[in-house]
C-alpha cells in the first residue's frame, strides 16, 4: 500500500495509560496502537475522555503518578522504545526532536521573560546557542510564522499580544530546533475563527515547508476535513476508526463516525426544513464500565452481540474499524 | 398573534466600559464595546447573532438584560405599537406639557428606564442561558432547588410545590425526575451531572418563569460535539411548545445559520450585516461576513482557504478609528472607509441590511 | 454535602482529613478539652478560688503505690511546711492519703445546671491534694486551670464568631455593593490592620472603665479581641465576593430578581464554607495569645475570674520562678493549645485543598 512506502517516524504498540487513584483506577487510553509517517498530518479526534490528549502527554513522557504507563507499552521514536529512556536523554529529545504546542498559548509563556528569550532557550538549551544568536534566530523565527515587525516583536512580554499572536510564537519556539515530530493539542480552540484559519494554515504551511510530522489533537471534526492527511477517532480510550481522510469523510465505516457526521450542522440546513440528527445518551466518562462495545448503549444499528463481546480492530485495506458489523 | 409582531426593539445601543486605573482617579480611556446598536425581533422568532470574540455580543446580551447598565438607548420589551407611537409623538412635540407626559409614559414602557422595582418584575419574561454548563448552577445547591429559584422568589410558587413543579421543568428538558426513587435527580447536585445534562438543567431554569424571550450566549459551544444536536433539538421544541424567542449568540456560523430566522453580524461593537438567515448565507454582503464564512470549518464545505488576505486582527476598542473599523482587514478597502463610519442601510431583498460603502457603490448603479 | 465525591483524586475532604494523623488527634485533644468546660467542677478537685492558707506554693503531690514493701494502691504522702517564710516543705512518711475517685468536696454544678459535691478524684479522707501545687494564696493550680479554661477557650471562639459576623456583614457588602462604599471600607479596614495589634488591644482596654462587673469585662475584652480580626477577615471575604460576584450562576440569580441578601447568603457564601472553616481555626490561637496576654499584665480578666493568661501573670518573677517552679504549669496548657489548633488548621487545609495529595 501507499503507506507503506512511506517512512514510519513514530510507532505506538499497545499504549495503555491507567490513573490510580485512592478507590479505583482509571484507564485513559488502552491498548492503542498506530504509526506516524514522515511528512503527515495525523488527527488525532474525539470527545472529552475519550484519551486524546493523554496519547499526546504519553507520546512525550509527560505522565505523571497518579498516571502509569504500563509496561507492555511501546513508543519506537528512531528505534528506541522512548518510555523507556532516563530523564536526561527524554529532555533532549523533548523540544529538540519532538515538540508540542498547547491549546492556551497565554499559560504556555512565562509572562515574566520577553517573548524573544523564550524562544531562544531551546536554542541555547539544545544547540549550545550563545545569548546574542538565540535573539537573532529567534527574530528569524518569529518572521517564519508571519509575526509582523519580528525585532521589535522578540523584545515584548507575553501579555503585549493577542492570543493569535501568541500561539504564532509558541509555533515559533515549537519549530525552533526544527524537530521531526510536532504534537498540538487542540491548539486553536482557544481562538477566534479567522485567527484559527491562519494558524491552521501556518501549521499546514510548516509541516510542507519542512517536513516534519504532525499529531493534531482535536474535538472538532469539521477543522481537519482539508487539514489531515489521516485521521484517528478515539471514543472512550479506543480507536473507533482510522485512515485516509477522503475516506473516513466520505464512507465513514463505525456507525459513532457516521452519526458524528451527521449531528453536526452542515451549512444550507435550516430548522424550518431540517432536523438535526441527534445521538443518544452521554459522553462517556473514562470512569464509566462499559461492557462490550463503548458506542453500543448510544448505538443506533447496536445489536446483541455488540452488548457482550467488544469487536477487535480490524484492519480493511487502508482503513481500521472497530465495529462487529464491519466484519461481515 | 399578528404577523410581524415585535417583540424586542432595541434603539442606538451604547455602551463603555471606563477603563479603571483604581481608587479615585480614573483614566479618560473607554472600551467602546457597543457603539449606537439598533435591531427588533420579531416574536417567536430567532435572531442569530455571530462575531468573533471582543466583538460585542454578550455584552449586547447583558446590557439588554441590564446587567450592564446602558450608556444611552431604548429598549421596547413587549410593548404595543400604540404606546410606542404615542411616545415618539409626545416626544416630538415641543410643549412642555407633552415633554413632561412624554418622560412619564418613557418611564413605564422603556425597558432601559424602568425604576427597580419594574425591572425586577418585567425582568423575569427574559432569561439568560450561559455558555458553560459548569459554571452557570450553582455547585452547592440541589437540583431542584436551582430550578425553582426565580418562581420561589418572586413569590409564584411555594416552597411546597418546587418538587412538582421541578419534577416537571425536568420532564420538559428530557431528563427522568424518578420523584419517588432513591436516586431521584432533584435533590443531586450539579456535578453528579454530565454536560449536556447540566445544559439541560440551565435551560429548565430559565424557563421556568415562562418567559417572553431566552437569551442564549453560546449554549452549545463547551459541550462534545455529539451532545450539541441534542441540544440544539431541545431549543427548537421549547421554542415551538412554549411561543419563546430567542437571541442566539454564537460564534460558529453553521449552527446560528440552523437556528436562526433572521441573522445579525457584530464587528466591534457594531451590526455589519443583519437579514434573513437564508438570505445572509446565500448572499453574503459584507466582506466580514464573507470573510468569516470563508474561514469557519465546515463538514462539506469542501476547500478551506487558509491562506487569505487575512493579516491583521480585531482592532482594540479603545479609540476607535473614525471610518469603517473594518478598514485595516477588508479586501475592498476605499478612501472613504478611512473616514467615514458606513451606515447600516438596505442592500437586498427582505430588509437586508449592510453597513458598507463598497457594498453600496456596487450596488447603487443597478438599483437606482 | 452528602455523596461529594472529589472527582479528580476520588477522594473527600473528609477522607482526605482522617489520613492526616496530627489533624485528628488535635481535633480530639481540642474537643476533650472543650467538653471538659461543661464539667469543671466535677473534673478539677477544688473550686478556683478554694485557699488554703497554710498551704501557700505548696509543691505538686507525687502518687505513690508502695508503701513500707507493701504495694496498697494510689496514696500520697502529707507534705510539712518547714519554713513558712521561704514557704518550703518537707515529705512526712508517715502519713498516707489513699487517692479515691468520685469523692466528695467542694459544690459545684454539673453544665452548669445541676449542683454537687462530686468530684472525680480526691483523697479518702478529704486531705488538700495538689497535683500540680498551689499558687501564693494556697490554691490549686489544676483547679485553676481547668476552670481557667472556661474564658480562655470560649474567649477565643466567641471572637472569632463576632469578628467574622462583623467581616461576612462588612466584607459581603463591600465586595457586593462595589465603588466608593467598597473603596471607604476597605481603606478603614487597612487602617485597623495596620495598626499594631497588641497595642491597640492596650489602647482599647484603657478607655473601658474599671469598675465593672466581670461578666462585662469579659464581654468587652472579647470584643476588644475581635477589632482587628474583624478588618482581616473582611477583606478576605470582600475578595471573594467580589470573584464569585460575577459567576454565571450569580448573574443568572440577579437577573430572575434574587435579592442581594440572599444572593450572598445563598451563592457566595457557601463557596467560601471551608475558607471559612480554616479561617476561623487558624486565628482561634491569636485570639487566645492576645487574651492572655492582656491577663498577664493584669489588663484584662481579673480576680475573682480565672484565665490562663492571669495565672501566667504570677509566674511574672524570676525569683518565684526560680524557687516554685510549678507555677509555670498553666503556660503549657496555652502552648498545648495554640499548638494543637495550628496542627488542625494545616490538617483541615490540606484535606480542602483539591490539589493536595494526601
Amino acid at each position: 500500500m501507499e503507506n507503506e512506502l512511506r517512512e514510519k517516524i513514530l510507532e505506538v504498540k499497545n499504549l495503555t495509560t491507567s490513573f490510580h487513584l485512592i478507590k479505583s483506577s482509571i484507564t485513559a487510553v488502552e491498548n492503542l496502537s498506530f504509526s506516524l509517517y514522515r511528512n503527515e498530518i495525523l488527527a488525532v479526534v474525539g470527545e472529552s475522555g475519550s484519551g486524546k490528549s493523554v496519547t499526546n502527554y504519553s507520546i512525550m513522557n509527560l505522565i505523571e503518578p497518579p498516571g502509569r504507563i504500563s509496561d507492555e507499552s511501546e513508543i519506537i521514536f528512531e528505534d528506541k522504545n522512548i518510555l523507556k529512556l532516563n530523564e536526561k536523554e527524554m529532555s533532549w529529545i523533548r523540544g529538540n526532536r519532538i515538540s508540542m504546542i498547547f491549546q492556551e498559548p497565554s499559560s504556555s509563556f512565562n509572562q515574566l521573560f520577553r517573548i524573544g528569550s523564550q524562544i531562544g532557550e531551546n536554542l541555547r538549551i539544545h544547540n549550545k546557542t550563545d545569548k546574542k544568536n538565540a535573539l537573532k534566530k529567534a527574530e528569524i523565527l518569529l518572521e517564519k510564522v508571519h509575526i509582523p515587525n519580528p525585532s521589535n516583536r522578540v523584545l515584548d512580554y507575553p501579555f503585549q499580544m493577542s492570543g493569535g499572536m501568541l500561539q504564532r510564537a509558541m509555533i515559533a519556539q515549537a519549530l525552533a530546533c526544527s524537530p521531526d515530530i510536532l504534537l498540538a493539542d487542540e491548539p486553536t480552540t482557544a481562538l477566534d475563527v479567522t485567527t484559527q484559519a491562519q494558524i491552521l494554515g501556518l501549521i499546514y504551511e510548516k509541516t510542507k515547508e519542512t517536513g516534519m510530522s504532525v499529531i493534531f489533537v482535536t474535538h472538532d471534526l469539521a477543522l481537519i476535513e482539508n487539514f489531515a492527511d489521516r485521521i484517528i477517532i478515539l471514543y472512550n480510550g479506543r480507536i473507533m476508526e482510522s485512515g485516509r481522510t477522503e475516506e473516513i469523510f466520505s464512507n465513514p465505516s463505525h456507525p459513532y463516525t457516521g452519526d458524528l457526521l451527521k449531528a453536526v450542522p452542515v451549512p444550507g440546513v435550516f430548522k424550518d426544513t431540517d432536523r438535526l440528527f441527534t445521538i443518544r445518551g452521554k459522553v462517556p466518562s473514562p470512569e464509566d464500565k462499559i461492557s462490550g462495545c463503548r458506542y453500543s448503549p448510544r448505538c443506533d444499528r447496536c445489536f446483541e452481540r455488540c452488548l457482550k463481546e467488544e469487536p477487535e480492530l480490524l484492519t480493511q485495506g487502508n482503513k481500521q474499524v472497530r465495529c462487529h458489523l464491519a466484519e461481515k | 398573534m399578528q404577523k410581524n409582531d415585535k417583540i424586542l426593539i432595541v434603539k442606538d445601543l451604547v455602551k463603555s466600559f471606563p477603563l479603571k486605573a483604581g481608587g479615585f482617579s480614573e483614566s479618560s480611556d473607554k472600551i467602546h464595546a457597543l457603539n449606537s446598536v439598533s435591531f427588533s425581533l420579531d416574536r417567536n422568532t430567532t435572531l442569530g447573532v455571530v462575531g468573533e470574540s471582543g466583538c460585542g455580543k454578550t455584552t449586547l446580551a447583558k446590557t439588554i438584560l441590564r446587567i450592564h447598565e446602558p450608556d444611552n438607548g431604548t429598549l421596547f420589551f413587549d410593548i404595543q405599537d400604540k404606546q410606542i407611537e404615542m411616545l415618539n409623538y409626545l416626544e416630538s412635540e415641543k410643549e412642555a406639557g407633552a415633554q413632561a407626559e412624554g418622560k412619564r409614559l418613557r418611564k413605564s414602557i422603556d425597558f432601559f428606564s424602568y425604576p427597580r422595582k419594574q425591572l425586577k418584575k418585567e425582568r423575569i419574561k427574559m432569561q439568560y442561558i450561559f455558555q458553560d454548563p459548569y459554571m452557570s448552577l450553582n455547585p452547592k445547591m440541589e437540583i431542584k432547588d436551582i430550578i425553582t429559584e426565580p418562581l420561589v422568589q418572586n413569590r409564584i410558587i411555594k416552597k411546597s410545590e418546587i418538587e412538582k413543579k421541578a419534577a416537571e421543568l425536568l420532564d420538559i428538558v428530557g431528563i427522568p425526575s424518578g420523584i419517588n426513587g432513591v436516586s431521584s435527580s432533584l435533590s443531586k447536585y450539579p456535578h453528579e451531572f454530565s454536560g449536556g445534562q447540566r445544559q439541560r438543567i440551565s435551560i429548565a431554569r430559565s424557563i421556568s418563569t415562562n418567559p417572553k424571550l431566552v437569551i442564549c450566549d453560546e449554549p452549545v459551544s463547551s459541550l462534545d460535539v455529539s451532545i450539541q444536536s441534542q441540544i440544539l433539538n431541545l431549543l427548537i421544541d421549547i421554542q415551538r411548545e412554549f411561543n419563546i424567542t430567542y437571541l442566539f449568540i454564537a460564534h460558529n456560523l453553521s449552527v446560528v445559520f440552523y437556528m436562526s430566522d433572521s441573522v445579525a453580524v457584530m464587528y466591534t461593537g457594531r451590526i455589519v450585516e443583519y437579514g434573513k438567515s437564508r438570505e445572509i448565507y446565500k448572499n453574503p454582503r459584507h466582506p466580514y461576513t464573507q470573510l468569516l464564512m470563508s474561514v469557519v470549518p465546515e463538514i462539506g464545505k469542501g476547500k478551506m482557504v487558509f491562506k487569505q488576505s487575512i493579516d491583521g486582527e480585531v482592532p482594540g476598542l479603545i479609540h476607535m478609528p473614525s471610518g469603517c473599523s473594518f478598514y485595516p482587514r477588508c479586501r475592498f478597502r476605499m478612501d472613504i472607509c478611512r473616514y467615514e463610519n458606513p451606515p447600516l442601510e438596505i442592500s437586498g431583498n427582505d430588509n437586508h441590511t449592510c453597513a458598507c460603502h463598497y457594498v453600496k457603490k456596487v450596488q447603487s448603479p443597478s438599483s437606482s | 454535602m452528602k455523596g461529594r465525591i472529589g472527582k479528580i483524586t476520588g477522594s473527600t475532604p473528609f477522607l482526605k482529613f482522617k489520613k492526616q494523623k496530627i489533624g485528628v488527634i488535635s481535633l480530639v485533644f481540642l474537643s476533650v478539652m472543650y467538653i471538659s468546660i461543661l464539667f469543671e467542677g466535677f473534673l478539677a478537685p477544688y473550686n478556683a478560688n478554694t485557699k488554703f492558707k497554710t498551704k501557700s506554693y505548696h509543691p505538686p503531690h507525687r502518687i505513690h503505690l508502695i508503701h513500707e514493701g507493701k504495694l496498697i494502691g494510689p496514696f500520697i504522702y502529707e507534705y510539712e511546711m518547714v519554713n513558712p517564710y521561704f514557704k518550703t516543705y518537707k515529705v512526712n512518711r508517715e502519713n498516707i492519703h489513699r487517692i479515691k475517685l468520685f469523692v466528695k468536696g467542694d459544690p459545684h454544678k454539673i453544665f452548669f445546671l445541676f449542683p454537687s459535691d462530686r468530684h472525680l478524684f480526691g483523697t479518702a479522707d478529704n486531705a488538700p491534694y495538689f497535683p500540680l501545687g498551689t499558687d501564693r494564696l494556697g490554691r490549686d493550680i489544676l483547679s485553676r486551670i481547668i476552670f481557667g479554661g472556661k474564658i480562655s477557650l470560649t474567649i477565643g471562639f466567641v471572637s472569632i464568631f463576632m469578628a467574622l459576623f462583623g467581616g461576612i456583614v462588612i466584607g459581603g457588602l463591600s465586595g457586593y455593593l462595589g465603588g466608593l462604599t467598597d473603596w471607604f471600607i476597605m481603606r478603614c479596614c487597612e487602617v485597623i490592620i495596620l495598626l499594631p495589634t497588641f497595642y491597640f488591644f492596650l489602647f482599647l482596654r484603657s478607655i473601658l472603665p474599671s469598675d465593672i462587673s466581670p461578666g462585662e469585662k469579659f464581654f468587652y475584652i472579647t470584643l476588644i479581641l475581635a477589632i482587628p480580626g474583624w478588618a482581616g477577615s473582611a477583606r478576605g471575604i470582600r475578595n471573594w465576593v467580589l470573584s464569585l460576584k460575577h459567576a454565571d450562576y450569580v448573574t443568572s440569580a440577579r437577573i430572575s430578581g434574587v435579592n442581594p441578601f440572599r444572593i450572598i447568603i445563598r451563592h457566595i457564601i457557601p463557596q467560601i464554607r471551608n475558607i471559612l472553616i480554616l479561617s476561623i481555626t487558624l486565628s482561634i490561637p491569636g485570639v487566645i495569645l492576645g487574651e492572655a496576654g492582656l491577663s498577664f499584665l493584669n489588663l484584662g480578666i481579673t480576680e475573682p475570674s480565672v484565665s490562663w493568661g492571669m495565672l501566667m501573670s504570677s509566674a511574672m518573677d524570676i525569683n518565684i520562678l526560680l524557687q516554685y517552679p510549678w507555677i509555670i504549669y498553666p503556660a503549657f496548657i496555652i502552648i498545648m493549645t495554640v499548638f494543637f489548633f495550628f496542627s488542625l488548621g494545616y490538617s483541615l487545609k490540606d484535606a480542602f485543598d483539591p490539589r493536595s495529595k494526601v
